[in-house]
């Protein structure tokens, strides 16, 4: 095989990296679909919304039957005092809010409010 | 060979650079406008969720081929802040007991909180009150 032959070889060669590395870059890895991209789900706005109903609902009937309860054993033991409650815990919009509220009056850096948003959304 | 090699590792480098960059979006009004179908269903399956983001600030929760949340939305920063009416009862096919708010609009206040955005899709978590989930989006022609 003489030089010219060789070259051409080479030059095949580069020619099929190219088309190789091109197809992997603009049909494979586009295609790669994130863990959300790959799940389905029935219904995102109306989900969230169904679960809000219901769960508003479920609390507040467990407040009811608590309440129901609390007076009936009140009725009978007047005299006892009932423990308080413990403290509910923030829910991750309400500290998110609370996160705009002290990056709006300038209280925290938008570096730290990203660093504390990413923080909250982590422990989800 | 290894120049062969070396050859093709630049080019695959500079390949996922070009791919990363003609892909990344940067989130605004007019990024947002228009129909997403969630979680990447057909936009013209009939029992797909599309959102609609009008540009004049309202927008459309559609399922079925009907509206089911209608409202508001403002874009700040990564965050959509939604203001919506619906009725629950929309969404009995989720939980039998909604079926008593039949005829019963209320109104529901979330938030998007959009990242990984791409051209054509982004992710999203969605927060009504207690509630939340994580979606994807893609958009429709």
């Amino acid at each position: 095989m003489n030089n010219i032959s060789k070259n051409r070889v080479v030059n095949v060669n580069k020619v099929l990296v190219v088309l190789v590395a091109t197809t992997i870059c603009f049909t494979i890895l586009p295609g790669f679909k994130t863990e959300a991209q790959a799940s389905k789900g029935a219904a995102f706005l109306g989900g969230m919304v169904a679960g809000h109903v219901v769960t508003g609902a479920v609390s507040r009937s467990k407040r009811r039957t608590e309440a129901e309860e609390s007076q009936a054993y009140s009725q009978q033991h007047y005299t006892r005092q009932t423990a308080p409650a413990p403290a509910a815990k923030p829910t991750a919009e309400s500290r998110i809010k609370q996160l705009d509220k002290l990056a709006a009056g300038g209280y925290i850096t938008p570096a730290e409010y990203k660093t504390k948003k990413k923080a909250i959304l982590d422990e989800m | 060979m290894m120049r062969v090699f070396n050859y093709g590792t630049i080019l695959m480098v500079l390949c996922v650079f070009l791919v990363s960059g003609t892909n990344a979006a940067e989130l605004s009004v007019d990024y947002l406008s228009g129909r997403w179908v969630i979680d990447a269903e057909d936009c013209s399956s009939p029992t797909s969720e599309i959102i609609e983001f009008n540009k004049n600030s309202t927008f459309v929760g559609n399922r079925n081929g009907k509206a089911e949340i209608a409202g508001f939305w403002v874009l700040k920063e990564d965050n959509v802040e939604l203001h919506m009416v619906t009725s629950p009862a929309s969404f009995q096919d989720l939980h039998k007991d909604l079926a008593e708010f039949n005829g019963i609009y209320s109104y529901f206040e979330g938030r998007m909180l959009i990242f990984n955005l791409q051209e054509k899709s982004f992710e999203a978590y969605g927060v009504i009150g207690k509630e939340i989930k994580r979606t994807s989006a893609v958009r429709c022609p």
